[in-house]
């Protein structure tokens, strides 16, 4: 069965016998609030981006507005604590750049390659520190909740004293998020299907890029 | 507003069984009003969202802060994301109290949540109607698998079901569509399954309400594999009120719809020892409104069913109606999850798939099964399916750059998960109730929800951990882990008893047919009825004993029994 004839099969039901005629969106868009970001910082956050998924035969970050994403991303869906920590992190990005020398933007790419390379052992460190902290305030929290079901003050307590990720973490979260998901991610560099129409669970696999979802 | 102020029958709610109820009952020539809480959902053109991609959302699907400040009980989980933003009930208009956590996930529209289910379909068998006499719990089943038996067949005729005939005593077969297919490596660790426990351990392909052949007398096109479900399907593809049943009995001319009808009581005669009909409140202009109706069908989902009778005929039963028993608002239930295992497969690199599937294989339940005795009672089943990894897995050694872009391009390993579902015994103790010291945005009482998991439970969930680590090793999946996430009950969205049926007036609110002992024209078929959870997931069980229901309405109302 094609498309076409999909489509002509799906008749569009109407004539209901319908009590009050007022209609609502079923599904709500979501609205972007404003954007705690300048135009520079999205152009920076593209130039970092385009360093963790380079343009190459493909499209890279910045072809994708990574750069945009992650202000919106974070203006949006993070807290304060977390939209300052991560603004921190881009100043730190920053510091740390100019104390070899060359501030990040005047950074040839092999240079910028080569600075955040630096940082990545870091990073995977500080977030497996991170992740074991979070796991022994769990167990914790949850020989707590056993014990007496007023161990809140004491979880609060614990997640203040949590280790904070590095700066890089973030962003090279939103960079792969941003980019695999945007059109240019999941079409140019992966593939995706937008009504496949069948699934076959057992096909040969000769090296092809992979679905992006 | 001029309508009809009387009718031969009254459905409350709209989703799964609502639907059911409607659609059986105008076909049978009642004239019907289906009264829904909130606003209308039009088939199709509503779905604003099914033909969206990932990038076409400004946070790519996440919740934003604000969603949840909105939502404080749905972020807990999944459902509480950009695409389905807006589907699920207002928690500041519709708050609830919890004496202990619990997680209800509302919606709160025409379709209910049918627009918004898993879709995983499985029959209840004798093992489970008859476990509860068997093992002294709580009350008997008033009915057995013959009862229920050809309504599962008519249901899911209508609805479409895709799966297998599998001849499993525990799991029931039925009329099925073809089954969505198992991917390779699900078929090879299905193949090995079966030799390492001798035959006792079934890897078999979920069944489901995602119809795998058209139904042009629905209109209903077959899945198309994109895995947007919770969208809305513009095939029509998977069973909702929408799809299926609504324009079935929108078609007999018999069907009318109020939206923004929130029911506050079942106005009962006591002279008559009947339901004379219902009272609502326009959830818009907050008037009142009486309908009346010689059959009024209770489908507002397990916790608001059950609301609706606590807040009815009080003057003669302080707990409400069916009350007498001692049991409205007991015995709540759920399926405990999110324990279970994952691993990596090794020998399939040379092997991809196509198309997303909107569902993963099933192993039915194996435990205390031909006289095994397990530390605990009952049994549970397992969900999941086998991928290869996609750009989220970490990279240990490229991990920046142009090397690393190349390879999270191409997929990655093979790897396997599932999560057991677990039955919940039904207790007591288990309750909701009316909360007078917190109301809605109506005015109106909210429930206080106090469920727990108990000692059966927690020592199954040992079992459903350990022997998923146990299949995958004899499978010989590599690098096998344990998984366990956070549970709380509801989290399974099966909410299910506190109206539960039963053999006797004494200990049970419904009688066989659904019909509350204390007013026979009133049914209730929502998973309030359940008298023991099964570990199956429950939607069709409501949908069968709805049609079973109504079809027993229809004739006592001929009778002039009702």
């Amino acid at each position: 069965m094609n498309r076409r004839q999909l489509l002509t099969m799906i008749a569009a039901m109407t004539g209901t016998a319908m009590i009050g005629a007022n209609r609502a969106f079923a599904y709500l868009p979501t609205e972007t609030g404003p954007n705690i970001f300048s135009d520079d910082d999205a152009a920076f956050l593209d130039e970092v981006a385009e360093v963790i998924i380079p343009a190459t035969d493909t499209p890279g970050a910045k072809d994708a507005g990574v750069g945009a994403f992650m202000t919106v991303f974070v203006s949006d869906c993070y807290t304060k604590e977390e939209q300052d920590d991560f603004r921190a992190g881009m100043e730190q990005l920053k510091s740390e750049a100019e104390s070899t020398g060359t501030p990040f933007l005047d950074m040839t790419p092999e240079e910028r390659l080569a600075f955040l390379q630096g940082v990545v052992p870091d990073a995977r460190a500080q977030a497996k520190l991170v992740e074991e902290a979070k796991e022994r305030a769990k167990q914790s929290q949850d020989q707590q909740s056993n014990a007496d079901q007023a161990g809140e003050a004491a979880t609060a307590e614990m997640a203040e004293a949590l280790p904070k990720l590095h700066w890089y973490t973030p962003i090279e979260q939103l960079t792969l998020m941003g980019f695999f998901t945007s059109e240019v991610g999941a079409t140019q560099v992966l593939r995706y299907e937008a009504v496949p129409g069948e699934y076959i669970g057992d096909l040969d696999y000769d090296g092809e890029p992979a679905w992006a979802t | 507003m001029a309508d009809n102020m009387h009718y031969d029958a009254i459905v409350v709610g709209s989703g799964i069984s609502g639907g059911w109820a409607a659609k059986e009952l105008t076909e049978k020539g009642l004239k019907v009003l289906m009264l829904e809480r909130g606003r209308n959902i039009e088939h199709l053109t509503d779905y604003v969202n099914a033909d969206k991609e990932a990038w076409d959302y400004p946070h790519r699907g996440t919740a934003t802060v604000e969603m949840k400040d909105n939502y404080p009980v749905l972020k807990r989980d999944y459902p509480l994301n950009e695409q389905t933003y807006g589907m699920w009930a207002d928690e500041q208009e519709n708050p609830y109290t919890e004496e202990k956590r619990f997680d209800w996930f509302r919606a709160y529209h025409v379709g209910g949540r049918s627009l918004l289910w898993g879709r995983q379909t499985y029959r209840l068998s004798d093992i489970d109607f008859e476990a509860n006499a068997r093992e002294g719990i709580a009350t008997d089943w008033p009915i057995r698998y013959a009862d229920i038996a050809p309504w599962y067949d008519h249901v899911e005729r209508f609805a479409g079901i895709s799966g297998k005939n599998e001849g499993l005593e525990q799991l029931p077969d039925g009329q099925f569509l073809p089954p969505i297919p198992l991917n390779v490596v699900e078929k090879d660790v299905a193949a090995r399954l079966q030799k390492a426990f001798g035959g006792t351990r079934h890897l078999i392909n979920s069944r489901c309400a995602n119809i795998t052949q058209p139904k042009p007398e629905q209109n209903r096109v077959n899945c198309q594999y994109r895995n947007k479900c919770w969208l809305g399907c513009p095939y029509g593809a998977y069973f909702s009120t929408q799809s299926a049943t609504l324009p079935v009995a929108m078609a007999t001319g018999n069907l009318t719809v109020r939206p923004f009808s929130i029911v506050r009581q079942v106005i009962y005669d006591k002279d008559a020892k009947r339901a004379k009909g219902v009272e609502i409140i326009d959830a818009e202009t907050n008037m009142t409104y009486e309908y009346t109706a010689d059959v009024v069908f209770l489908n507002a989902s397990s916790f608001n069913s059950t609301w609706i009778m606590m807040n009815s005929a009080t003057d003669v039963w302080d707990g409400g109606l069916g009350s007498s028993s001692g049991e409205l608002g007991h015995n709540v239930m759920d399926h405990h999850f999110r324990v279970g295992a994952e691993g990596r497969v090794e020998g399939f690199d040379d092997k991809y798939y196509f198309g997303r599937r909107p569902a993963g294989f099933y192993i039915p339940r194996f435990r205390n099964l031909g006289g095994e005795e397990r530390p605990y009672t009952r049994g549970f089943g397992y969900q999941g399916s086998a991928s290869r990894q996609g750009w989220k897995r970490e990279i240990a050694e490229l991990n920046i750059g142009a090397d690393m872009k190349e390879a999270l391009s191409r997929p990655g390993d093979w790897t396997i998960g599932m999560t057991g579902f677990g039955e919940m015994l039904p207790d007591h103790a288990n309750h909701i109730a009316l909360d007078h010291s917190t109301t809605d945005k109506w005015g109106m009482p909210v429930l206080k929800i106090s469920v727990e998991l108990g000692e059966n439970e927690r020592q199954m969930r040992k079992d459903m951990q350990q022997d998923a680590v146990d299949i995958f090793e004899a499978a010989g999946v590599k690098d096998v882990r344990p998984t366990e996430s956070d549970y709380a009950p509801g989290m399974g969205i099966h909410e299910m008893g506190t109206a539960r049926m039963g053999k006797d007036p004494k200990t049970s609110v419904l009688n066989a047919h659904n019909q509350v002992w204390d007013a026979p024209n009133v049914y209730v078929t929502d998973g309030a009825c359940m008298t023991s959870a099964s570990c199956v997931n429950p939607s069709l069980t409501y949908m069968a004993l709805t049609a079973r229901a109504v079809d027993h309405a229809v004739k006592a109302r001929k009778a002039g029994d009702l």
